[in-house]
């Protein structure tokens, strides 16, 4: 998928100004938010189980070569074509050759964010096929030509209007009248459409949520059913994956099945959580003749050396960005590529670069609402801290905020000319703005005042304040400033 | 493509600091080191297995009705379609468990997996129950076509109460003991399909069956 990361800016302005958006965004957060928390609730332990989770992943990373190897010999063993993809234009060329092998003509796919990086769906359109999104989220969006916003819930921006007008379009050729269709017509209307594309598909793509080591197999969870009915009916399935996505053990996996469906949908279990090894085997009544499973690099070795290896033990269950106030007012499409929020803020500068994507680091209040939720503890303020490092060193960040930056590494290593400049700034600005108590627009800090007033200061710096207020205070004041609380 | 696949290995040794992987032992001391040793972190519940497998069952809109023997089953299955006019037709696995089944005469039976869209209403047989979840477990195979389980409009699953365990590592504990293990495809079951695709705004029956019936048999 291309990148419009470059542009987050403008994307995040029309994001804002956008009514349906930001409707269709504050319904889905306080759902999202509420289901894992009582999920997480009803689960006695659950720091236990990030923990547990955290280490599953960590041991896994310190051992990827390993675990990779074993995994394939067992997949081959059980029938299993195993295809290594160094980068997404190696992933998409090895999907649409098999695919080419097979004569298909029609292809479903089941919701895969590395089938994305990928660009899968533009890749075998150009090649003659027809490629048809089967988890509803993403059957909507792709009847809309948009991306997901979402990596769990892709049409997660998508009021019911839009959806009805999207049906009506794509079903009916706008003959339909009704602005507005309930959510049991919508959905059944989908499974008609999708069940005659599972019947007659050749090959079917998944994605898959863990890779276990132990016996070649892959996890692949959904709500709806369709990963199932994707990869049991077409004579292909192709699986196209992450090479992070292993475990050693299927006990490993339980672990993290666990974390996955509290985390992203506060369920216990997924509906259909289901492990697939190979082909059919002799004697099997369905089940595709082939399987091949791509696993896909495509930057992720390299995050491997330095402290981005924490990013690695993602599980793309979504939680950061549903409890990110910045992803709840902008939505997904504004961060311009496949991963949105928080995690996305980290991931796409690794894969597309960190000079095309430079707001993405700073889109972030630092709140640290995601770490706190991550069912693999990954402390994504600090790597979103990191990256904006990094750009300093770099010279991406702009010359006023860069020399700004500087100047105040230069005032805040001496501590006796910050003292002076900071007494002098403060006695300056409270002087100016005693009239008003505040300022309506401010030089050098207009990106503060555009939206709202800058209170002057109360003329004393707050160290100045406190040892005054120290001084003069009771013994009464003062003991209760000691043992606060 | 075998160069690529020597090209990642590369890197991630690289990411690793080492040329060559750790001796399997090595490998095996280590994961014990990290967590292996440590108890499997999982919810805890008062109370019988079979009841907290019936309630997780039932509040994951799955109905259920608990017999006592095989020979219970067919009328069961009988029944259930009557009343809930599900018609007359009705799929059944090939299984060694429901192959005597005295199956009414009012109902047209048809053996084997599905190929297309025609069934309304299929039977199969699930491997295990999972108290920890209300989950059953299907084992794809001769016995046990998979597209029963998603393409019919109602499943009806027949399971014994005595393979009903508490979690998922007591599932692979006992696979790991069978010849046959790992299927093309287990299955774990969890209510009817359903979508929060739009508005999140739960809908059952979005591509698999509408409703799921199990017959637990004692």
């Amino acid at each position: 998928m291309k990148s419009t990361a470059h542009l987050f800016r403008p994307q995040a302005r029309s994001a804002l100004d956008n009514p349906q958006l930001r409707q269709a965004m504050a319904r889905a957060k306080d759902g999202f938010i509420g289901k894992r928390r009582f999920a997480v609730d009803a689960f006695n332990g659950f720091e236990g189980l990030r923990d547990y989770g955290k280490r599953i992943k960590d041991h896994t990373l310190a051992h990827l070569d390993v675990y990779l190897e074993q995994f394939e010999s067992r997949l081959k063993a059980a029938g299993g074509h195993v295809h290594w993809a160094a980068t997404a234009e190696e992933a998409r060329d090895i999907v649409v050759r098999i695919c080419r092998q097979h004569d298909a003509r029609r292809v479903t796919k089941g919701k895969s964010m590395v089938g994305e990086e990928a660009g899968l769906n533009e890749a075998l359109e150009a090649a003659g096929m027809e490629a048809v999104e089967t988890d509803l989220g993403e059957y909507i969006i792709q009847l809309a030509k948009e991306p997901p916003s979402h990596i769990i819930a892709p049409a997660v921006h998508k009021t019911r209007e839009q959806i009805t007008a999207l049906f009506d379009l794509h079903h009916h050729q706008g003959t339909f009248k009704q602005k507005l269709r309930d959510v049991p017509e919508l959905v059944n209307e989908a499974r008609q459409v999708l069940r005659e594309k599972f019947l007659t598909a050749d090959v079917g793509i998944t994605g898959a949520n863990f890779l276990v080591a132990e016996t070649g197999s892959l996890f692949l969870v959904t709500n709806e059913g369709n990963g199932d009915l994707t990869h049991t009916l077409p004579r292909v399935h192709i699986a196209i994956t992450g090479i992070e996505k292993l475990v050693p053990t299927l006990d490993d996996a339980t672990a993290l099945l666990r974390l996955l469906a509290r985390s992203a949908t506060g369920q216990a279990i997924s509906t259909y959580t289901t492990m697939v090894t190979g082909p059919k085997r002799p004697g099997d009544p369905d089940g595709p003749e082939e399987f091949h499973l791509v696993l896909v690099d495509n930057g992720r070795s390299r995050m491997l050396g330095g402290r981005f290896r924490d990013m690695l033990r993602c599980i793309r269950c979504g939680a950061c960005m549903n409890h990110c106030p910045v992803y709840g007012a902008i939505g997904g499409h504004a961060y311009g590529w496949v991963y949105p929020g928080p995690m996305g803020s980290v991931l796409t500068p690794m894969f597309v670069g960190l000079d095309k994507t430079r707001d993405l680091p700073n889109a972030c209040t630092l709140n640290g609402r995601c770490q706190s939720v991550c069912p693999v503890k990954i402390p994504l303020p600090d790597l979103l801290r990191d990256l904006r490092g990094q750009q300093f060193d770099r010279k991406l960040v702009s010359a006023p905020t860069r020399y700004g930056l500087a100047l105040w590494s230069f005032m805040a290593k001496r501590p006796a000319l910050y003292h002076f400049a900071s007494r002098l700034g403060i006695r300056l600005l409270g002087g100016l703005g005693r009239t008003h108590g505040r300022f309506r627009r401010l030089p050098l800090a207009g990106g503060w005042t555009a939206s709202r007033d800058m209170p002057a200061p109360q003329g004393q710096t707050f160290q100045a304040a406190w040892k005054a207020r120290q001084k003069g205070t009771s013994p009464h004041e003062r003991r209760q400033t000691a043992n606060p609380g | 493509m075998n160069d690529a696949k020597q090209r990642i290995l590369a890197e991630v040794r690289r990411g690793l600091g080492r040329d060559t992987p750790p001796a399997p032992d090595q490998v095996e001391s280590a994961r014990r080191d990290a967590y292996a040793s440590s108890p499997a972190q999982h919810p805890v519940w008062d109370g019988d297995r079979v009841e907290r497998f019936l309630s997780r069952f039932d509040a994951e809109a799955g109905t259920w009705q608990r017999v006592s023997g095989m020979e219970a089953v067919a009328d069961t299955v009988a029944r259930h379609l009557a009343a809930g006019s599900l018609g007359t037709q009705l799929r059944v696995a090939p299984h060694p468990l429901l192959s005597d089944l005295a199956w009414p005469r009012t109902l047209e039976i048809t053996i084997g997996a599905e190929k297309g869209p025609d069934s309304n209403v299929a039977v199969s047989v699930a491997e295990m129950g999972l108290a920890e979840t209300g989950t059953l477990v299907l084992y794809s195979g001769p016995e046990s076509p998979t597209t029963l389980a998603f393409l019919p409009e109602f499943h009806i699953v027949v399971l014994r109460t005595g393979d009903v365990v508490d979690y998922m590592e007591d599932v692979w504990r006992r696979m790991r003991e069978r010849g046959d293990f790992p299927p093309r495809s287990l299955n774990f079951i969890t209510g009817p399909s359903r979508t929060a695709d739009v508005e999140q705004t739960i809908q059952l029956g979005a591509h698999g069956p509408r409703a799921l019936h199990l017959i637990l048999v004692d």
